[in-house]
């Protein structure tokens, strides 16, 4: 049985006011509910463009042809409130997007917003703050935090309010790689127990490896969509748009440059390993 | 002239329920005109100790010889302004520091500041728009309709026009793409062979072990090692003890099992050398 889509891009372009050149171009994708899917490109691709066009930020240029469809809400001036209820986004860099004069108070924000009761709220911005490991800074200001913990505190802002897809939008690329492997850890673990979609927008191309599905843009057109497999197995496309191959496809492209025969079916760690131990004890 | 550290403390909010001790104790030296890393996990005084490069804190005990200067609780802000023109700090996302009308004026804002005439400052601007990698076109636009990227880099020309000794970046590649990442660290390495000294705060362990001359690991306020990155990463039971990484090429290395290297590989190359090594053997 094809999974559930829970969002639907058909046809979509968006053209900046001053520019010529559309930022996305008659985009289409489909992104399965419950799925992890990185959305990859260099700085301008148009990453982030899509992003917001996904939760209304944007408003798609005008054309018959084109709908977004986000949970089976097609996006509307008068549906726009119900699609960003079930999106969050966790943006790059957390001053952008703090308001609350406390950590517990930042993390009420949206629970406020959408009028839960102050008991439940309570219990729920405690959770939230608990499950980043930001508890002992409940009272603590935001802007006395480090970029880390900031980060932390919006996660647990977007947590709060159980929205159905989550977007990171390169939202680890500032923290230290023990922070990012937890709060990488925390989105999976909260992806598993709510069936939470995730976007992860990312240049951390060893994170995009772990996806279900990668979309690849280059100035503002998908130019493919498929497993990490089938995507960083083509070194030239990733070179020609300006990204780094995942580390495992770089080695297995340099041993094999070496003479040293590695299968072409070889694309995770484990797999490189094995053969490699292999290798090494039959001679 | 090396770059010194005696015995620096730096308490924060002294005195109140707040205070906290932001840096304890740190003594060290440095060679001037080299790559330095600075590293650690979030909270272990990175940035504070950054702030005292150019004195942005003062120690609140503990004297710091820097730029030919020395820096201790009293020092006068008015002899700042010649340590600033010397030692240079770059913050986490300088593009949201841009505010001219044009990029070539933003550039050349930090020449004029430090003395430099009008028209010294605008050819110093020019040169350096495209030594950061940009367009001679984009000098005339205004910072604010350049990308994320470009305004990075034109934030970073606005430092390196006039050309301080010292040079510290807190995590400035952050949020660029791997190409962007790698034209601006090697503008930095250059810089640097130029002859002047670049102090990187980074948490990437192969930029460390790409980049690195000395390597310097902070932990809750402490300098807990002092290292060339070769005998930071050839012990891998103290990174993690203190919680850090080995580069990439290391970690798959320790995993190999049955092979034999005999230096822990920091690099992609040196990992497919030693590979080889062991499958001639």
């Amino acid at each position: 049985m094809e999974k559930k889509k829970i969002i639907s891009f058909k046809n979509v372009s968006l053209t900046y006011p001053e520019t010529k050149k559309p930022a996305v171009d008659n985009v289409s994708f489909d992104i399965a509910e419950g799925s992890w899917t990185a959305i990859i490109g260099h700085n301008g691709s148009g990453k982030s463009t899509i992003t917001r066009l996904i939760n209304g930020l944007l408003v798609p240029d005008n054309n018959p042809d084109t709908s977004i469809i986000v949970d089976g809400i097609t996006l509307t001036d008068d549906t726009i409130w119900d699609v960003r209820d079930r999106v969050g986004i966790v943006f790059q860099n957390p001053d952008n997007q703090f308001v609350g004069a406390t950590v517990a108070d930042d993390v009420a924000f949206g629970l406020e917003n959408r009028g839960i009761p102050r008991s439940e709220m309570l219990d729920i911005v405690e959770e939230s703050v608990r499950k980043v490991g930001m508890a002992s800074y409940m009272n603590a200001e935001p802007a006395n935090l480090s970029g880390g913990q900031k980060q932390r505190v919006a996660i647990a802002g977007i947590l709060a309010v159980k929205p159905k897809i989550i977007i990171l939008d390169e939202a680890t690329s500032m923290l230290d790689p023990n922070g990012r492997d937890s709060i990488l850890s925390l989105v999976r673990e909260m992806k598993a127990e709510n069936n939470l979609t995730v976007i992860s927008i990312t240049h951390d191309i060893d994170e995009a490896d772990e996806a279900d599905d990668v979309i690849v843009l280059d100035d503002g057109v998908i130019i493919d969509q498929g497993s990490p497999e089938k995507i960083f197995n083509q070194p030239e496309m990733i070179e020609r748009i300006g990204l780094e191959e995942p580390f495992i496809f770089k080695l297995k492209q340099k041993l094999i440059e070496a003479g040293i025969e590695i299968p072409d079916s070889v694309n995770k760690q484990e797999e490189l390993l094995e053969v490699l131990w292999q290798l090494n004890s039959n001679m | 002239m090396a770059i010194e550290f005696k015995h620096v403390n730096y308490i924060y909010s002294p005195g109140s329920p707040l205070e906290k001790k932001g840096l304890d104790d740190i003594s060290f030296k440095l060679e001037e005109n080299k790559f330095i890393t600075l590293v650690g996990h979030t909270g272990s005084g990175k940035s504070t100790l950054m702030q005292h490069f150019n004195a942005l804190l003062k120690p609140t005990s503990g004297e710091i010889d820097i730029a030919g200067m020395t820096i201790d609780s009293h020092s006068n802000n008015r002899q700042l302004k010649e340590l600033r023109r010397h030692v240079s700090i770059v913050f986490q996302f300088p593009e949201s520091q841009l505010f001219e009308n044009t990029v070539l004026d933003d550039i050349a804002f930090g020449p004029k500041n430090f003395g430099y005439s009008e028209k010294e400052a605008l050819d110093l601007a020019e040169e350096w728009l495209i030594k950061v990698g940009l367009d001679p076109e984009v000098g005339k636009k205004s910072p604010f309709d350049l990308s994320g990227g470009q305004m990075r880099r034109v934030a970073i020309a606005g430092v390196l026009a006039y050309q301080p000794d010292i040079l510290c970046l807190d995590e400035p590649a952050a949020g660029l793409d791997p190409n962007a990442k790698k034209q601006m660290m090697q503008l930095f390495s250059d810089y640097q062979k130029a002859g002047h000294t670049v102090i990187l705060v980074t948490h990437n362990m192969n930029d460390v072990a790409d980049y690195a001359d000395d390597v310097l690991v902070l932990e809750q306020g402490k300098l807990v090692k002092q290292a060339t990155p070769r005998e930071l990463f050839s012990d891998p039971q103290w990174l993690k003890d203190h919680y850090l990484d080995m580069p990439t090429a290391g970690q798959f290395a320790m995993q190999l099992k049955n092979y034999k290297f005999g230096e822990n590989p920091l690099s992609l190359d040196e990992l497919v050398a030693g590979i080889r090594k062991n499958l001639k053997r």
